[in-house]
This record gives structure tokens, C-alpha cells and sequence, in this order.
């Protein structure tokens, strides 16, 4: 290697060993902070590549991004409120509730046409009375959301009549959940479209940096004249939109609507949003991040399920994942705040 | 679906004698809870399986009784195999699933996983031409099959008890406890086919039954945790006359016992379930609340599998019914085992691994 001499001292460049290096570690332990997830994802794919010779199959690792939709679609949709300072505390019983109401209309008869719009429609809905709760009644939105996802736990199970619905789930749903077009699952494909319109609108559109700002500070987003009440009702409304969608995966790939699922999804999405603080934009509630997030806490998952590890270890190993992301997060906030 | 004996007589007092007999006989199914009725045709074991066990959840035994008994007879035949946590969710026993495909499996058994949620890891064992076998929930022999919907796919076969006399003959029983004159809710949780048709059964014994009084009543597994116990109290609050409560499985009847208990209606009232936990067995030998459960054997139930599995893999007939006819037995007081659950003492786990040599 040689040395570039005709860059200035200070900038971060390549030099060699003896040179002056002091801003190549820096910049590395930029990136390291930046991408710990990632670093202990690849660690640990490492890892389980070393020790399950089925880990790194291609089956293996299409089948553990499948099954990782609608989590997905979940972490997105807790992400919106968080970026503007709220909870959705109805996610798991809305998803429950728009499956049911898909089964139910499929069951009735309906078609795709009927039943894919009602769907992402009563996903909307309950987004938007999330967000008029939250603002017009001034109440917390711990309670608001919890107190709408109770209430939808009560209608799930009632349209439901105490079973699992199955009759008549649109073919175009099924296959959306459970085939696929060059080597990976539909629904993969189209949680990625999904993923990258969201680090779109989020990061590079007005609409996105305003909800960061409100935040970031509420007062100084009402000083800057950002409309606090129409975007946080926005950010809960496009909350149930994509639990809409997460719904949509996940009756296309059960193949039925079961009434007592979908409150079990809220922790895991939740995990993977606040994990995904420590990745990508260090600090901040984000999509990638996210994403990153979901695949290192499904793989530790897959590669423990592979190694036939006793069904406890799981739980741990989530725990101190996200326990140590956390650690890592905060101390890339107090870093921030300096 | 099912079994009616509605139309065996139309003489009402042939019927009444009949179930006269019934009620000063009946404990259980007509045979012997410990005599063998399982397979009698060898079935040599192939060589180099390796079977995966999906269990819906570690931490219930009714899932994990026969997975690690269906491990156990694998391991006796030199198999691979290993158990997989499906963590009582459909997302997570579908997960596991995928994972059983990836780690190689020949073989998958799901234990107590509804295949109506499980569609897509279904979907790929199907093109991986792997067949999976369901221990625990229904839809095949003595049992009645599932009618599926276009495309919907089930089990290859599957190993269950005959749930509509498991709910018979709990029925029975309370019937003669009750001297032919039971005043009885019974709750149902229609979420599983299993439990919906045992709900079936005893509520026929009940219909048949002259001076007896039956009320359905439902509820959801979500609320075993929560408010089940309360919604238990309130019934019985509202219908003082009730004296029998009919839960359908044994976690339940044990947060319904405690419910009851607090409320000081423990004497009042006499639980029944199903299953044969050990911890409901606890409460029947204390006399606490629970008087009578109907239990069958789910480590045959393991075993039973396995066999079915080896004659599938060899091409050979299965054995009818798939069920391989699971030994069940109504406990009491009277014919507890001393400890622990009750298992069948007919030799099975021998003469499965003389029938695989």
C-alpha cells in the first residue's frame, strides 16, 4: 500500500500503518457504532455457518426470510408513532382483527377485489382513530391504542364465533404468501418495495424529516410551523395502514385467521424497532435498522433451532440481544448529545 | 361427522334401559383402559431417518409428552432426531417448521398444531416432499377427516384418541355421579376441532340423559390467564342450581379450580375435565374442586406415530384407525395411580419395538 500524500492531514483517508492513522480509527469506530447489529449479524451467520451445515443453505435462509413478513410490516408500522413520540400499543389485535375480517368476508363470499381493499381500509381506520383519540381527547396514547386493541380483541372474537376461519381466502393472497419469483418469497419481494419506500418517504421527503422533527422537539416543530396534531394523526394512520398490509401477508402465508393471534407480534415488533435505534442512523427510529434488526433476531432463531438447543435458550438469547443493542444505543445517544 | 346412536332404537323405553346399563357400567370405553389394541403387523424400521418433531409448545405437556415420547421410540430405532419449539404461536410453529425442512428432516411430526394456520410451511414440506404427521389434533380415523378448502392442505395421516368417546365418557361418568340427575355447564373452546367434537360427545350423553340439565358455554385459551375464572363464578353465581362444571381441558379446569376455591364455591360445585395433567390429578386426590378427569395415554400417542411413520416410509398399509386406538381411561378418586400422570400398563412401548425390529 502506498501513502496519499496529496490529501490534507485531517481528512479521513487510507494510510498506511506508521503514518498518520488517527482518523482511520475514528472513522472505524464510526462505522462499528453505526453498524454493531450488522457486525453481530454477520458474527453470528459466522458462527452458525461454522457449526449447522444446513444454516447457510439457500433453503434455509429463503425460509427464515419469509416467515420474517410480517414482523416486518409490524416494526414498520411501531415505527411511525415512535418517530413522533407516541406508542401503538393496538398493533398485535389490529393485525388479528383485519385477518379475522378478511377471513370473514372470504367466508361470505367476497372476492380480492372486496376483500384486499376492506382489509388495508380497516387497517386505515383504526390508525386514524388511534391518532383522533390520541389528539382530539388528549388522551396518552398508551391508553388510547390499548384501550382500541382491547376493544378489537373482543370484535375479533366475536366475528370469529370462538374459531379458526379458513373458508375461501382469496388464492391471490395465498399466493402472495407462499410463493415465489426468482428465489425468494413474494411477500419478501414486496416487504422489501415496502422497506424502500419508507426509508424514501422517511428520509428524503419533507413529510418524513417533519415527523423526525416533531420527535426530535415538539416545540420547536410548532415554532418551525409543522402541524403537530395532522401528523401525528398521519403517523398513526399510516401505523394501521401497514398493519393492513402485514395482514394481508400473513393470511396469504397461515391460510387462516386464527382469533386468538396477533397480540404476540406487538414485543417482537417493538424489539426490532428499538433495536433497530443502534443501526444505520444511530439514535433514530429507522427502517433499515429495523430490518436489520428482525433478520439478526430470526437468525439466532434459525441457528439455534438448527443446532437443537433446548427450546429455553432462545428467550435468552433474545434478551441479551437486545439488552446489549440497547447498552450500545444509548451510548451512541450520550455520544450524540455531546 | 361422528357417531349417533339416535337412530340404533326407536322404542324410548329400550333406549332407557339401554342407558340405564350405560350408567351403572360405563367408566370409560368398552374395553379395558390397559389391554393393547395397537398394531400386531411388524414393520421393520428403515434405516437413516431423520425425523423432526415440531412441538406447539415446550411448556405445555400436552404438546410435549408426545413429541419427546415420539423422540424416544425414534432414538430406540437408531433415528436422528430432534424437537423443535413451536412457543404456542402459529407464526413460530410455522417458523419451526421451516427449520425441520432445513435441517434435513425425512419426517416431520407436529404435535397439537392446527394445520389451518400453518399453511405455508405445509405448502413447502409439500414440495420438499416430506410428509408431516400430526399427533394431537384431530382429523383423521377414529376421529372424523377435515374438509378442506381448494388448495388447503392437511396431514398425511394423523395419530389422535377418539375424541367423541373421550367426551362420552366424561359425560358418563358425571351422569352416574350424578345419579342420573346432573345439573351441568359444560364450556367449549371451538378453536380446536379436537375439543369441539369431545364437546360433542358429552353433550350426547347429556341429551340422552332424562334427569339431567346441560348448559354450553364458551370461551377462548386466551382467557385461562385472565378472566376465565371470573366468567366461571359468574355463571355459577347466576345458576345456583348448576352442581357440575365441564372443562374441556385440563389447563383450564386448573385455573377454574383455584376461581372457584376464592369464591368459596368449591364445595358447591364438582369440576370435570380433560386430558389426565398431573397437576389436575393433584387436585382430584387433595379433593380439591376437580373430582374427575378423563385421561388418555400421550406418550403411546408418540409411539404410535413412529409406527405409522415406519409403515408409510415402508409402503406398507397403515394401521386402521390411524389413531392407532390411544388408551384412555376416566380417572377419580377410586383409580388414580399413585403419582404422576396416568400410563397405560399394557406393555405398549415393548411390543412397538419388538413390531419395528
Amino acid at each position: 500500500m502506498t501513502t496519499d500524500t496529496s490529501r490534507s492531514p485531517a481528512e479521513p483517508v487510507a494510510t498506511t500503518a506508521g503514518g498518520n492513522d488517527a482518523p482511520r480509527p475514528r472513522a472505524l469506530a464510526a462505522f462499528l457504532k453505526r453498524y454493531t447489529t450488522l457486525l453481530i449479524l454477520l458474527a453470528l451467520m459466522a458462527v452458525f455457518s461454522g457449526l449447522s451445515p444446513q444454516f447457510l443453505t439457500s433453503l434455509n435462509l429463503k425460509n427464515l426470510l419469509v416467515v420474517q413478513v410480517t414482523v416486518c410490516c409490524m416494526a414498520f408500522a411501531a415505527i411511525l408513532p415512535l418517530i413522533v413520540g407516541e406508542f401503538d400499543l393496538s398493533l398485535g389485535y389490529a393485525l388479528g382483527f383485519i385477518m379475522m375480517l378478511g377471513a370473514c368476508l372470504g367466508g361470505l363470499g367476497c372476492g380480492a377485489a372486496v376483500i384486499i381493499p376492506a382489509m388495508l381500509a380497516a387497517g386505515l381506520a383504526i390508525g386514524v382513530l388511534n391518532g383522533l383519540l390520541r389528539i382530539w381527547f388528549n388522551i396518552s396514547s398508551f391508553i388510547a391504542t390499548l384501550g382500541v386493541g382491547i376493544l378489537l380483541s373482543g370484535v375479533t372474537q366475536g366475528m370469529s364465533g370462538g374459531s379458526v376461519l379458513y373458508a375461501g381466502i382469496p388464492p391471490i393472497l395465498t399466493a402472495a404468501g407462499q410463493d415465489e419469483v426468482l428465489g425468494l418469497g413474494i411477500s419478501v419481494w414486496l416487504t422489501l418495495v415496502l422497506a424502500l419506500v419508507l426509508v424514501f418517504v422517511l428520509e428524503h421527503t419533507p413529510f418524513g424529516r417533519q415527523l423526525y422533527a416533531i420527535g426530535g422537539s415538539e416545540r420547536v416543530a410548532f415554532l418551525a410551523g409543522i402541524r403537530l396534531n395532522l401528523y401525528k394523526v398521519l403517523a398513526f394512520a399510516g401505523a394501521g395502514l401497514l398493519v393492513g398490509i402485514a395482514a394481508l401477508f400473513e393470511l396469504g402465508q397461515s391460510g387462516g385467521a386464527n382469533p386468538l393471534f396477533g397480540p404476540e407480534l406487538l414485543l417482537p415488533a417493538y424489539a426490532a424497532a428499538f433495536l433497530g435505534v443502534t443501526t444505520y442512523r444511530p439514535g433514530y427510529f429507522n427502517v433499515p435498522g429495523a430490518v436489520i434488526a428482525i433478520v439478526l433476531l430470526a437468525v439466532g432463531f434459525n441457528g439455534l433451532n438448527l443446532l437443537g438447543a433446548p427450546y429455553w435458550l432462545q428467550p435468552i438469547f433474545n434478551g441479551i440481544v437486545l439488552i446489549v443493542a440497547v447498552i450500545t444505543a444509548a451510548a451512541e445517544g450520550r455520544q450524540i448529545l455531546k | 361427522m361422528g357417531r349417533t346412536e339416535d337412530g340404533t332404537s326407536r322404542n324410548g323405553r329400550r333406549r332407557r334401559a339401554l342407558l340405564l346399563a350405560a350408567l351403572l357400567t360405563a367408566t370409560g370405553p368398552a374395553f379395558a383402559a390397559d389391554e393393547y389394541r395397537g398394531p400386531t403387523e411388524p414393520a421393520k424400521a428403515p434405516p437413516g431417518i431423520k425425523l423432526a418433531i415440531v412441538s406447539c409448545a415446550a411448556s405445555l405437556k400436552g404438546c410435549q409428552i408426545p413429541a419427546e415420547a415420539a423422540a424416544e421410540a425414534a432414538k430406540a430405532i437408531g433415528w436422528q432426531t430432534t424437537i423443535f419449539d413451536g412457543k404456542a404461536n402459529p407464526k413460530t410453529q410455522s417458523s419451526a417448521m421451516l427449520d425441520a425442512l432445513a435441517w434435513g428432516a425425512n419426517v416431520i411430526i407436529s404435535s397439537s398444531i392446527d394445520y389451518r394456520s400453518i399453511q405455508l410451511a405445509l405448502g413447502q414440506a409439500k414440495k420438499a416432499g416430506v410428509p408431516v404427521v400430526s399427533v394431537g389434533q384431530g382429523g383423521d380415523t377414529p376421529n372424523a377427516l377435515p374438509v378442506l378448502e381448494p388448495g388447503q392442505l392437511a396431514w398425511a395421516f394423523a395419530i389422535d384418541p377418539d375424541n367423541l368417546a373421550l367426551g362420552r365418557a366424561i359425560g358418563e361418568w358425571i351422569v352416574r355421579d350424578a345419579g342420573g340427575k346432573a345439573n351441568v355447564v359444560a364450556f367449549n373452546d371451538k378453536e380446536f376441532d379436537s375439543v369441539d367434537t369431545q364437546h360433542k360427545g358429552i353433550m350426547e350423553v347429556f341429551a340422552k340423559c332424562g334427569g339431567c340439565t346441560a348448559d354450553e358455554q364458551s370461551f377462548s385459551a386466551n382467557q385461562i390467564a385472565t378472566n376465565l375464572g371470573q366468567q366461571v363464578v359468574g355463571y355459577l353465581r347466576a345458576h345456583p342450581a348448576v352442581t357440575y362444571v365441564y372443562m374441556p381441558y385440563d389447563p383450564a379446569a386448573f385455573a377454574v379450580a383455584a376461581a372457584l376455591r376464592q369464591a368459596g364455591l368449591g364445595k358447591r360445585v364438582k369440576l370435570a375435565s380433560l386430558l389426565g395433567d398431573e397437576e389436575n390429578l393433584d387436585l382430584i386426590r387433595r379433593g380439591d374442586v376437580q373430582v374427575a378427569d378423563v385421561a388418555f395415554d400421550t406418550t403411546y400417542e408418540g409411539y404410535a406415530a413412529v409406527d405409522q411413520i415406519i409403515r408409510h416410509l415402508n409402503k406398507q398399509p397403515l394401521f386402521e384407525p390411524h389413531g392407532e386406538n390411544v388408551p384412555m381411561l376416566v380417572l377419580d378418586k377410586t383409580n388414580l395411580p399413585e403419582k404422576g400422570n396416568w400410563v397405560a400398563s399394557s406393555g405398549y412401548k415393548e411390543k412397538f419395538l419388538a413390531l419395528w425390529k
